[in-house]
């Protein structure tokens, strides 16, 4: 089944896709659909939304098009990924020292999918923080 | 063990102190020794340099009190003409006295008429001196016992008494030396303050032209801390900079109230900025309805 993944085209529509969102992880894309790191990132996120949509959404923000959460959320990175639970914003430990958001584009379809699937069993538990099941420190990379 | 001018006249209006402990206030030119003990208290809460430097002060400025032919007369302080005498990096010496002279005062007769109205309506109450400014050519009040000063006759509605700006200098000075030579705003407003220029204006009555400069009077010169023993736990006073209020140790301004307090609307990032290491942007940004409810506020660009 093809399942193109759904863009938000203003800070409203973002605002009601979190709220309307009752238990389900919303994972948010922002960037800008022509950005190569965004690309490989989309395709990733393509591949998973299907396979997770029991227990997370996803959505693509535009950055340029919309404006509203670059200061407050830092968006400065060409793909960043967030995720939202019940309105609120969860957070992952990946290692990296920011936890707010994955700021790279990630390739692994199933790493991913672990990623997703570990913020949707912490924030039902009404964690705000949650440990990504792998480290991405770059004390590992090198 | 001596007993501060202040309490000193209180107690000597209620008969328990003899009077023959006075000091003398006008006549006797005022040696720096004689306001050693105050000196000594306002040396408690500071280290020796300030002292020296008070001390130096009194010495660049030698308070010479020139008397009167009558007992009534106005005080006037002899300070030396020379232009940088403001400057508190400068210290006179013999030389800029004989180069630049003393200055004089010569009060104009329109001064001097406005004056006498002024203090025939609203005459002085007890311990406040007339002194002669040679820097404005006009008279200031001068409490002896609580070292205020005003430029209307204290008993007068519009007077609004102040505390001197020399004895203000001085506590900048002070707050500077213990910062090791920060310029503060103080010293630069008491400079400005200090610059004035004899008031010509021929308005019609005294009251709004004497009311229009709100400077501040200089003072009695040496004097400064007479009656004022700085007591640690005593209240503190306005125009006194707090040492760890940024304004008295940098460029920034004196703040109010409400400065550095977060304003509605005001565009700030997610991120705790007041953490730093390992905590910073390790704390949950707010959700995107309540980013769209603050942006509301903003001013749009």
């Amino acid at each position: 089944m093809s399942y193109m993944l759904q863009h938000l085209h203003n800070g409203w529509q973002v605002d009601q896709a979190i709220l309307a969102e009752e238990d389900r992880v919303v994972v948010i894309r922002f960037g800008h659909d022509w950005d190569p790191s965004c690309m490989v990132m989309d395709e990733t996120l393509y591949k998973c939304a299907e396979k997770m949509k029991n227990f997370a959404t996803v959505y693509l923000v535009d950055i340029t098009k919309v404006p509203d959460f670059n200061k407050m959320y830092e968006l400065y990175d060409p793909c960043t990924i967030m995720f939202f639970y019940r309105n609120k914003h969860i957070m992952i430990d990946l290692g990296t020292g920011n936890n707010n958001k994955i700021n790279w584009s990630m390739e692994d379809v199933q790493e991913f999918i672990d990623i997703v699937e570990t913020v949707f069993r912490g924030a039902r538990k009404g964690r705000g923080l949650v440990v990504s099941p792998k480290d991405y420190s770059t004390k590992y990379r090198y | 063990m001596p007993l501060p001018a202040a309490l000193l006249a209180r107690l000597q209006k209620r008969g328990i102190v003899k009077e023959k402990e006075e000091k003398p206030v006008t006549l006797t030119p005022v040696p720096v020794s004689s306001s050693e003990p105050v000196e000594e208290v306002f040396a408690e809460d500071y280290d020796d340099p300030t002292k020296d430097q008070n001390s130096n002060l009194e010495e660049e400025e030698s308070p010479a009190i020139i008397p009167e032919p009558e007992n009534v007369g106005p005080l006037f302080w002899e300070v030396s003409a020379c232009p940088n005498k403001n400057n508190p990096y400068h210290k006179c010496v013999a030389y800029c006295h004989e180069r630049w002279g003393m200055e004089t005062f010569n009060g104009s007769e329109d001064m001097l008429r406005k004056r006498d109205r002024m203090l025939r309506r609203h005459p002085l109450p007890e311990g406040w001196e007339e002194v002669a400014d040679s820097e404005s050519n006009r008279y200031y009040y001068w409490n002896v016992l609580t070292d205020e000063v005003s430029w209307l006759s204290p008993s007068h509605p519009l007077a609004n008494v102040t505390v001197s700006a020399q004895r203000v200098k001085n506590i900048s000075m002070d707050i500077s030396a213990h910062l090791d030579g920060f310029d503060s705003e103080e010293d630069m407003e008491t400079k400005s303050e200090s610059d004035l220029s004899p008031s010509s204006s021929d308005s019609e009555s005294e009251e709004e032209e004497m009311v229009v400069e709100e400077k501040r009077p200089r003072g009695g010169q040496g004097h400064g801390q007479r009656g004022r023993g700085r007591g640690r736990g005593g209240r503190r006073e306005k125009d006194e900079l707090d040492p760890m209020d940024p304004a008295s140790y940098s460029e920034v301004p004196r703040g109010t109230w409400s400065t550095g307090l977060d304003r509605r609307g005001e565009a700030k990032t997610g991120a705790d900025i007041t953490a730093s290491g390992p905590l910073f942007q390790q704390r949950p940004y707010p959700s995107p309805g309540e980013i769209l409810r603050r942006n509301q506020g903003m001013p749009k660009e």
